[in-house]
C-alpha cells in the first residue's frame, strides 16, 4: 500500500537540521566511477588514426560525393540550382556600385570618337560587370580608322577609351571605281566620298598599288614639286609605278630606283622646265636610255620647224 | 626448468618488443588503494644504443619519457588480489582512459600493457643446476642446457610462475659472471631464483587486461618493481631490502649482484592501520584515512598529548561538538600495527638470513613510509637504518607521481625497458647440435651423404 504523503511545499517538511530527507538505497550495487564499456571501447577506437580519419574526412566526402552526384542527375534540381545562382550572380551585378557611370574616349577626331561611343554600344548604367574589356578593345579597334586602342575602368565606373587614329597618306581607287582612304602602311580607314574632299591626297590605283603606300610616300617625299600637277600614281603590271600628272603627262618609272629617276626629271624640271613642254610621255624605264614622248599636235610644229629650217627660212 | 610451459611468457615478451618497436607502452600498478597507469613513450633507437654502450643500463632513460599519468582510486582489489573483476575494469578503463587523453598529442592509443602483481602469495624458490660444457667453451646451447637441467622447484599445486631469473653463473669455480657466452671452462653452473604466485589471482589479474581489450607485455611483482625504481644501482649491488608498504600488504624485495634473489609478503599493510583507527576510535574508515594521512605518525612525543584534532564518532560527523583526541591517542592506536608488521619482516629476513648479510641497506617506499617516524621505528627494530626510496625520475613524470608511493608504477616502466632476463629470454635446449638453421641443414646434408 502507498504511503499518503502531504501535498505540502519541500520547505516546510524539511527537519531542522536543514539536511535533506535521506533517500532510500537503490537496489543495485553502487558502481564507481570511470567509463562504460562501451565509451571505453568506443573511445579508443576513436583513438585509431584510421577510424577517426575515417569518420571524420572519408565518410563526409563520399556522402558529399554522392549528394553531389545525385543533385546533378537530376535536371530539375540543377535546373533550380542553376536558376538561383544566376539570379544572384544577376542581382549582385545591378548593384550600383558595378554600374558604367560613362564613357569617355581620348584621342582621335571628333567623327572617329563619335564612331567609337556609337560601336561600343553602351548606356550608362550597364553593369560593368558584363563589360569584356578586350572584348570592347577588339571592338573599337575592328574600327578601320582605329589604330590602336585601350580600354579601362577606373575606380569611379568610368569606361575610358583611349585611340590612336589612323592617318590618311594616299587614296586608292578599287577597280569598281570606288574610293577608299589608306593609312601610311596601306591599311584601308574608310571609303571616301569624293576626291574632292580630299585635295592634298595623292591617288593611287591598279592592282597591288594598296599594298605599296610606303613606295608613293618615298616617291612623293623625293618630289615634293611634282604633287601639285599629281593626278594619280598608277601600279603597272604589280612591278613599277606610272605617275600621271595633270595637261595629259605621264612619267613612266622604272621597278627600282624609282626615287632617283624622279628626281632626276624633277632636276631636269627645274633646269629647262622639263614638264611645262608639250610632252606625253617621260619613259624612264630604261634608266641609261630616258626616253621622251611628245604630244602629236606638238611633234606637228616640231616637223614643220624642222622644215622651215631645213628650207633655210627663218623662224617667224 | 621445463621450456615447454613457458609459451605464454615468451608471448608476453614478444609483445613487450612489439610495444618497444611502435615507441609506446602503457604500466599499470594495480595496488589495493590506488590504480596507477603511465603511458610511456619510448625511443627504440636510443634504447637500443644505450643497451650497446652500457651493459648494466645507467645511462636508459634518455629513451623514456612519460606522456600520460593518471592515478585512480582502486575498487574491487583485496590485498593485491582481485575481489570484483567488474569493478576493477572499471576503474582500469579510467585511468587507461584518461591517460590516453593526457598523451594523445605525442602518442596514439596504446594496445601493450605492463602490469603489477601484489598479491597472490609470492614465494621465492632457487634452483641450480651443473653441466659439462660440449666444447670446453660455453656455447649458447650450453646455456640453454643448464637452464634445462634446473631442476623445477616444488611450486605446488595452483601456483604459477611469476618470475624465473638466473642469479648466478659461474663457469668452472669463477662467479659473477654476467655473460659467459665464449668463455673456456668445461663446467658451467647457473643458480636460478624462481618465484611464484597464486595461478588463480593471477588468472583473474590477466582475465581483467583482456577484458580491457589491451595486451598484456608483462606481469611484474609489485615488490620487485619497486625495488627497481626505488634502490640506486650501488645498492642493488651490494644487496639490499626494498620494504614497500603498500594500502593492502606490505612487501619486501632482495636484491644483491643486480639481482633479485628473493620476494617475501606480509599481509599488513596501511589499510589495517586505517581500520584499527576506525574500529578503535569508532570513526568512519573515510574519516579515519583522512586522520591517519593528516595527524598519524609512530612514534610518540612530548607535544602529542597537546596537539588535539577533530575526530566525530559515527553518526556525528557534522554535529557540533564533535570528539577531539590528542595526536598521542592517535599514535596509539597506529603504532601496535606498524610495529607488528616491522617485525613480521625482521621475522622474515632472519629466517632468510639477510640479517648477517653485510653491507646490506634497508630501503622504505610505498605509500605507508611517507608517515612521520617510519623510518625510525624501522631502525629500532630492523637494527639498521633505512632510507625512505624515492622512485628515480622519468622525463615527463609528473611532480605528483614521483612520491614513494608511485616507485612501483615508475619500477614498472624501467623493467619495460630493461627487463632482467628470465629463462624465457633463452633458447630452448635443442636435441641436435647446431647453432642456427643452416648449420643444421649443412649438417644433415654432411651427415646424409
Amino acid at each position: 500500500m502507498r504511503e499518503i504523503v502531504p501535498q505540502i511545499a519541500p520547505d516546510e517538511v524539511r527537519p531542522a537540521s536543514g539536511r535533506k530527507p535521506r533517500s532510500e538505497p537503490r537496489p543495485e550495487a553502487r558502481k564507481g566511477p570511470g567509463p562504460s564499456k562501451l565509451t571505453y571501447r568506443l573511445s579508443r577506437a576513436w583513438a585509431k588514426p584510421i577510424i577517426r580519419n575515417a569518420a571524420l574526412v572519408y565518410l563526409p566526402l563520399i556522402a558529399l560525393a554522392i549528394a553531389g552526384w545525385r543533385v546533378a542527375a537530376d535536371d530539375g534540381w540543377r535546373g533550380m540550382i542553376e536558376a538561383r545562382i544566376l539570379s544572384v550572380v544577376e542581382q549582385i551585378a545591378a548593384r550600383p556600385e558595378f554600374a558604367v557611370r560613362g564613357v569617355a574616349v581620348f584621342g582621335g577626331s571628333d567623327a572617329l570618337q563619335a564612331d567609337v561611343r556609337r560601336a561600343l554600344d553602351i548606356q550608362p548604367g550597364m553593369s560593368s560587370l558584363k563589360l569584356d574589356v578586350e572584348e570592347l578593345r577588339l571592338r573599337v579597334e575592328a574600327l578601320g580608322a582605329v589604330e590602336t586602342a585601350t580600354v579601362q575602368f577606373d575606380p569611379q565606373g568610368t569606361l575610358r577609351i583611349t585611340v590612336v587614329e589612323r592617318i590618311a597618306v594616299v587614296l586608292f581607287r578599287r577597280t569598281d571605281g570606288g574610293l577608299v582612304m589608306l593609312d601610311k602602311n596601306g591599311v584601308e580607314i574608310g571609303p571616301a566620298e569624293r576626291r574632292a574632299d580630299h585635295p592634298e591626297l595623292p591617288v593611287i590605283r591598279g592592282p597591288g598599288a594598296q599594298d605599296r603606300v610606303g613606295e608613293v610616300i618615298a616617291l612623293l617625299g623625293g618630289a615634293p614639286g611634282i604633287v601639285p600637277r599629281l593626278r594619280a600614281l598608277i601600279r603597272v603590271g604589280e612591278r613599277r609605278w606610272n605617275l600621271e600628272l595633270d595637261r595629259g603627262m605621264t612619267i613612266k618609272l622604272p621597278e627600282t630606283g624609282g626615287v632617283e629617276a624622279l628626281s632626276r626629271i624633277m632636276a631636269l624640271h627645274y633646269g629647262e622646265e622639263l614638264l611645262d613642254r608639250d610632252i606625253e610621255v617621260i619613259d624612264m624605264r630604261l634608266p641609261e636610255r630616258p626616253a621622251l614622248r611628245m604630244k602629236p599636235e606638238a611633234a606637228e610644229t616640231y616637223q614643220i620647224r624642222r622644215a622651215v629650217a631645213a628650207l633655210g627660212g627663218e623662224d617667224t | 626448468m621445463n621450456f615447454a610451459q613457458l609459451t605464454p611468457y615468451r608471448n608476453m615478451r614478444s609483445r613487450l618488443h612489439l610495444a618497444i618497436k611502435r615507441g609506446r607502452l602503457a604500466v599499470l600498478d594495480i595496488g589495493s588503494s590506488k590504480i596507477t597507469c603511465l603511458v610511456l613513450k619510448l625511443d627504440p633507437a636510443r634504447l637500443a644504443e644505450a643497451g650497446r654502450n652500457d651493459h648494466l643500463g645507467t645511462s636508459l632513460f634518455g629513451a623514456i619519457e612519460v606522456v600520460g599519468a593518471r592515478n585512480v582510486q582502486s575498487r574491487g582489489v583485496r590485498r593485491g588480489e582481485i575481489v570484483d573483476m567488474d569493478e576493477v575494469c572499471r576503474s582500469i578503463r579510467m585511468a587507461l582512459l584518461n591517460s590516453e587523453k593526457m598523451a594523445a598529442p605525442k602518442v596514439g592509443r596504446v594496445d601493450q600493457v605492463i602490469v603489477s602483481f601484489s598479491g597472490g602469495n609470492p614465494q621465492s624458490f632457487s634452483t641450480t643446476a651443473e653441466v659439462e660444457t660440449e666444447t670446453g667453451q660455453v656455447t649458447e646451447r650450453d646455456i640453454s642446457n643448464v637452464m634445462g637441467a634446473c631442476p623445477p622447484p616444488p611450486i605446488g599445486e595452483a601456483r604459477r610462475i611469476l618470475h624465473a631469473q638466473p642469479v648466478e653463473i659461474s663457469v668452472d669455480d669463477q662467479t659473477g659472471i654476467t655473460d659467459p657466452r665464449g668463455m673456456t671452462g668445461h663446467k658451467l653452473t647457473v643458480a636460478m631464483h624462481v618465484l611464484t604466485v597464486d595461478a588463480r589471482p593471477l588468472s583473474n589479474l590477466m582475465e581483467c587486461i583482456r577484458q580491457c581489450d589491451l595486451d598484456l607485455a608483462g606481469v611484474v611483482a609489485a615488490p620487485y618493481a619497486s625495488g627497481l625504481s626505488a634502490l640506486v644501482e650501488d645498492e642493488q649491488r651490494t644487496g639490499a631490502v626494498c620494504i614497500d608498504m603498500g594500502g593492502g600488504s606490505t612487501s619486501f624485495s632482495v636484491f644483491l649482484r643486480d639481482q633479485l634473489i628473493c620476494v617475501e609478503q606480509i599481509r599488513y599493510g596501511g589499510d589495517h592501520v586505517t581500520s584499527d583507527i576506525a574500529a578503535g576510535l569508532l570513526m568512519r574508515s573515510a574519516v579515519a584515512e583522512r586522520i591517519k594521512t593528516l595527524y598519524g605518525g609512530v612514534i610518540p612525543t612530548g607535544a602529542d598529548d597537546r596537539d588535539l584534532f577533530d575526530a566525530p564518532r559515527i553518526g556525528e560527523e557534522e554535529s557540533p561538538n564533535r570528539r577531539q583526541i590528542s595526536r598521542g591517542m592517535l599514535i596509539g592506536v597506529i603504532r601496535p600495527r606498524v610495529e607488528e608488521t616491522f617485525r613480521l619482516v625482521r621475522q622474515r629476513l632472519v629466517e632468510l638470513g639477510i640479517t648477517e648479510m653485510p653491507g646490506c641497506s634497508i630501503v622504505l617506499t610505498g605509500a605507508a613510509s611517507q608517515m612521520p617516524g617510519v623510518d625510525e621505528m624501522a631502525t629500532r627494530i630492523m637494527g639498521r637504518r633505512p632510507r625512505i626510496g624515492r622512485p628515480i625520475r622519468i622525463a615527463g613524470l609528473p611532480q605528483s607521481l614521483s612520491g614513494p608511493d608511485f616507485s612501483t608504477a615508475v619500477g614498472l616502466a624501467t623493467y619495460a625497458l630493461r627487463p632482467h632476463e628470465e629463462i624465457w629470454d633463452f633458447a630452448a635446449p635443442r636435441p641436435l647440435s647446431a647453432r642456427g638453421q643452416v648449420a643444421e641443414m649443412f649438417r644433415w646434408l654432411k651427415t646424409s651423404w
